[in-house]
């Protein structure tokens, strides 16, 4: 029971939180509830999908086929394959841990997973015709533009603050997830 | 700006609602600037899936991460700004 508690406490406390709005401010409370549900249907859609292609992933690809594309001294072939694929991936950011999680089991570079991860949260080319049509083609083409060197350069910012030890424990960490 | 990015980075709207919400805000006059800062900012950093991020990556990672979102969200802006 502590433990539901400890899992569901933040949870516990916004459904109060909505509660009193909606005794307050029925109105608000109604869009709350509205946008939330929004959020949830997305979480859904998305995430079963990935967890089942992950599970593919990870019994299909190699541990070796993946350390060669996208491990050590892979060079370009792993920077354009991180940011390809993770610019296929289409949905909100943290879909793209688990992702990144499996790829770190199967050997693939830290700067690569950071690659990754910034192509998934910015290049986003399922929503790219989207966001032409929304804001205009010029605003959509420079921002995709801005980004990909972008994403490369924080990527390695990124490394070259962290220690070898660092990454060494994050590697293990995820071997524990999901083993 | 300062506005329009920390809304961006708190927030985890669905993408195709966040670019139409965009849409309207630059027709009732909201600059390109801020909302590329805005957009930037919602794609990138996570300021609520940060403890997912943590779990995942570390502490040091997730927040280092974020950290230089923000901030690329600004150049973006700005380099934009310059072209649009």
């Amino acid at each position: 029971m502590k433990n539901f508690l400890n899992k569901y406490a933040l949870l516990c406390v916004m459904l109060i939180l909505l509660l009193i709005l909606f005794m307050v401010e029925k109105k608000m409370a109604i869009r709350v509830i509205k946008l939330s549900s929004l959020s949830v249907k997305e979480m859904l859609m998305v995430i079963p999908p990935i967890f089942l292609m992950l599970g593919l992933l990870d019994t299909w690809v190699s541990k070796e086929k993946m350390a060669r594309f996208m491990g050590k001294g892979s060079g370009l072939k792993g920077i354009l394959l991180a940011l390809f694929i993770g610019s296929a991936a289409a949905g909100p950011l943290y879909g793209a841990f688990p992702v990144a999680s499996v790829l770190m089991k199967k050997g693939v570079k830290f700067s690569n997973i950071l690659i990754f991860i910034g192509a998934w949260s910015t290049t986003k080319l399922p929503m790219f015709l989207f966001e032409m049509v929304s804001m205009g083609k010029k605003f959509a083409i420079l921002r995709l533009l801005i980004d990909i060197p972008g994403i490369i350069i924080i990527a390695n910012l990124l490394i070259f603050f962290l220690k070898k030890t660092d990454i060494e424990q994050i590697y293990k960490n995820n071997e524990q997830i999901g083993a | 700006m300062l506005i329009a990015s920390v809304i961006g980075s708190v927030t985890l709207i669905p993408g195709f609602v966040a670019f139409p919400l965009a849409a309207g805000l630059l027709k009732s006059g909201a600059g390109y600037l801020q909302l590329a800062v805005f957009i930037s900012t919602l794609m990138m950093v996570g300021v609520i899936t940060l403890p997912v991020e943590m779990k995942y990556f570390g502490k040091k990672v997730a927040v280092l991460r974020n950290v230089y979102a923000y901030i690329f969200s600004f150049f973006v802006a700005f380099i934009m700004s310059i072209f649009l």
